[in-house]
């Protein structure tokens, strides 16, 4: 077996004999997002511009949350380091991990937030874009979280801090991807916006893994 | 030096020859404004005929001194000598362009036929602003720099840049509000400008949490190292991404240059331009002083410092 498929299956492995850790980002997004309609108004215009923002920016903190148990549990047992005085390169078992912790925690998010939209009122032509862009958009969140993941590793009680790093990093994937949905609501073409977010998880898919290699080495005091 | 001049050899001329088109076709048909065009298309040509000149007839002393001194600065030794030798005249051009710069645009340079006087703070705020960019720069060529080759005192510079250019965005944020409330009506609009300057800020802080929590000093200084290094990516495409979501929101687009840019007037240009390097200089200064303090910290134990310091 690949390294690839050996890694995404003990991932998925470890990930699926601990619900907790799907169900909390989950549970976390539908709370959040049903907070809005009681503090805000339960009027359906003003929750219909509000909707593609507000299901945006809690999945984007759900993602956010879910990352300190990316690698946390694998630095407390020792298995990050076995993975890091391994030969050969860090890419693909990088990349599985993400794969798996995607999987997990982010597929979860897309698959619930139609749902989240119609709650919100969203015209059902428009969860559409909701879901589609959000496809796009959680696995770039992902990998560009674990980044900062990797680098406060090693840091205690680092949650605030991941949040500190990794939220400015998020601006761009946040913009796009709620702008896309505001677009839909609007009715104009999305195609481009999607495009584009489809070129962020490109970048951040093709490089990320490298860069979240160099900050496990970083974090392990190579 | 005893290398011998190379003679200049023919594609000299013809390159220059060719360079030089380039130039008058670049003055003819780039739809900047005036002045600007004259300085950036004379001084540009002028430059990279230099460069190259020198490149080609003294090229193994070109070479031989970059690494030098790339060399040279990599050691914190080094690095505290020489450093040494510039910071006087360094102070001197910053304290001396800033002086010249703020008081000539602060008191002498014309009213803003709309704006009157108020504008003026003009002088404090764009220099904040692109020094608090080019500082963000600097730091990520610095991650750069100390992941690739592993400099010591790359690491030590991002932690030196990133406490000023958190001041100098905080300054550009803070005076563009101050301008903002007699020109706008408001403290705050989000505008595209001055929302990408606040994520650089929050950026700048990010680089500075992460450096504090990390205990090992060179630990510390390579995840800061690749931070600012994923930062410098997130900076140009926070940009363009500012910009798309600020015309897709089509609000309050008052931009005060209009949409070309610096259409300022040479009176105004001139003492802008002056404070704009006043405050690079001072930038230079502040990382400069704060690298070397936490050189002498880091190098506490070696033979060189207890020299020093005695």
């Amino acid at each position: 077996m690949s390294v690839f498929a050996a890694t995404l299956r003990r991932e998925l492995l470890l990930g699926l004999r601990t619900p907790a850790e799907i169900i909390n980002p989950l549970f976390f997004f539908v709370v959040v997002v049903s907070l809005f309609p009681l503090a805000l108004t339960p009027s359906p215009e003003t929750l219909r511009l509000l909707a593609p923002g507000v299901v945006w920016v809690a999945a984007l903190l759900a993602v956010m949350l879910s990352l300190d148990s990316l690698f946390r549990r694998d630095e407390e047992c020792g298995a990050l380091e076995q993975l890091l005085v391994a030969p050969g390169e860090l890419y693909l078992p990088v990349l599985a991990r993400l794969c798996a912790h995607w999987l997990l925690t982010g597929l979860p998010l897309v698959l619930v937030a139609p749902l989240l939209g119609y709650m919100t009122y969203l015209p059902v032509e428009v969860l559409d874009t909701l879901w589609q862009s959000l496809l796009l958009g959680t696995p770039a969140l992902t990998v560009i979280g674990a980044i900062g993941a990797a680098l406060t590793v090693s840091v205690r009680r680092g949650g605030i801090l991941l949040a500190l790093l990794v939220l400015p990093l998020y601006v761009p994937v946040l913009v796009f991807g709620a702008g896309s949905v505001g677009r839909a609501l609007d009715g104009m073409e999305v195609s481009s916006v999607l495009a584009v977010l489809g070129a962020i998880l490109a970048l951040a898919v093709s490089l990320g893994p490298f860069a979240v290699a160099l900050g496990l080495r970083i974090s392990s005091g190579d | 030096m005893t290398e011998t001049a190379r003679p200049v050899p023919g594609h000299f001329y013809l390159w220059s020859g060719l360079g030089l088109l380039v130039a008058v076709a670049l003055y003819v048909f780039w739809q900047a404004p005036q002045p600007n065009r004259t300085v950036l298309v004379v001084g540009g040509y002028l430059l990279s005929v230099l460069f190259y000149f020198g490149a080609v007839r003294y090229p193994h002393w070109y070479w031989q001194a970059l690494v030098r001194w790339y060399h040279q600065l990599g050691s914190p030794r080094h690095f505290y000598r020489i450093s040494g030798v510039l910071l006087p005249y360094l102070v001197a051009l910053s304290g001396g362009l800033l002086l010249v710069g703020l008081i000539w645009g602060l008191a002498f340079s014309p009213p803003h036929h709309e704006q009157g006087n108020s504008y003026r703070i003009i002088y404090l705020h764009v220099p904040a602003a692109s020094g608090a960019m080019m500082g963000y720069m600097a730091m990520g060529i610095c991650g750069l720099v100390s992941l690739v080759w592993r400099m010591k005192m790359a690491e030590v510079a991002i932690k030196a840049i990133a406490p000023f250019g958190a001041t100098l965005a905080a300054v550009a944020l803070i005076t563009g509000a101050i301008w903002g409330r007699p020109t706008w009506g408001t403290y705050w609009i989000w505008d595209a400008r001055l929302t990408s300057m606040l994520i650089l800020f929050f950026m700048y802080l990010g680089v500075m949490g992460l450096q504090n929590a990390i205990a090992d000093p060179r630990q510390a200084g390579r995840a800061a190292s690749l931070l600012s290094l994923v930062g410098i990516i997130n900076v140009v495409i926070v940009r363009y991404s500012v910009d798309w979501w600020h015309s897709l929101h089509q609000g309050s687009s008052m931009s005060i240059f209009g949409a070309g840019g610096s259409q300022i007037h040479p009176s105004m240009l001139a003492p802008l331009l002056i404070s704009m390097f006043g405050t690079y200089f001072l930038f230079a200064v502040a990382v400069l002083i704060r690298t070397r303090t936490e050189v002498l910290w880091r190098e506490r134990r070696s033979r060189w410092v207890k020299e020093v310091l005695r």
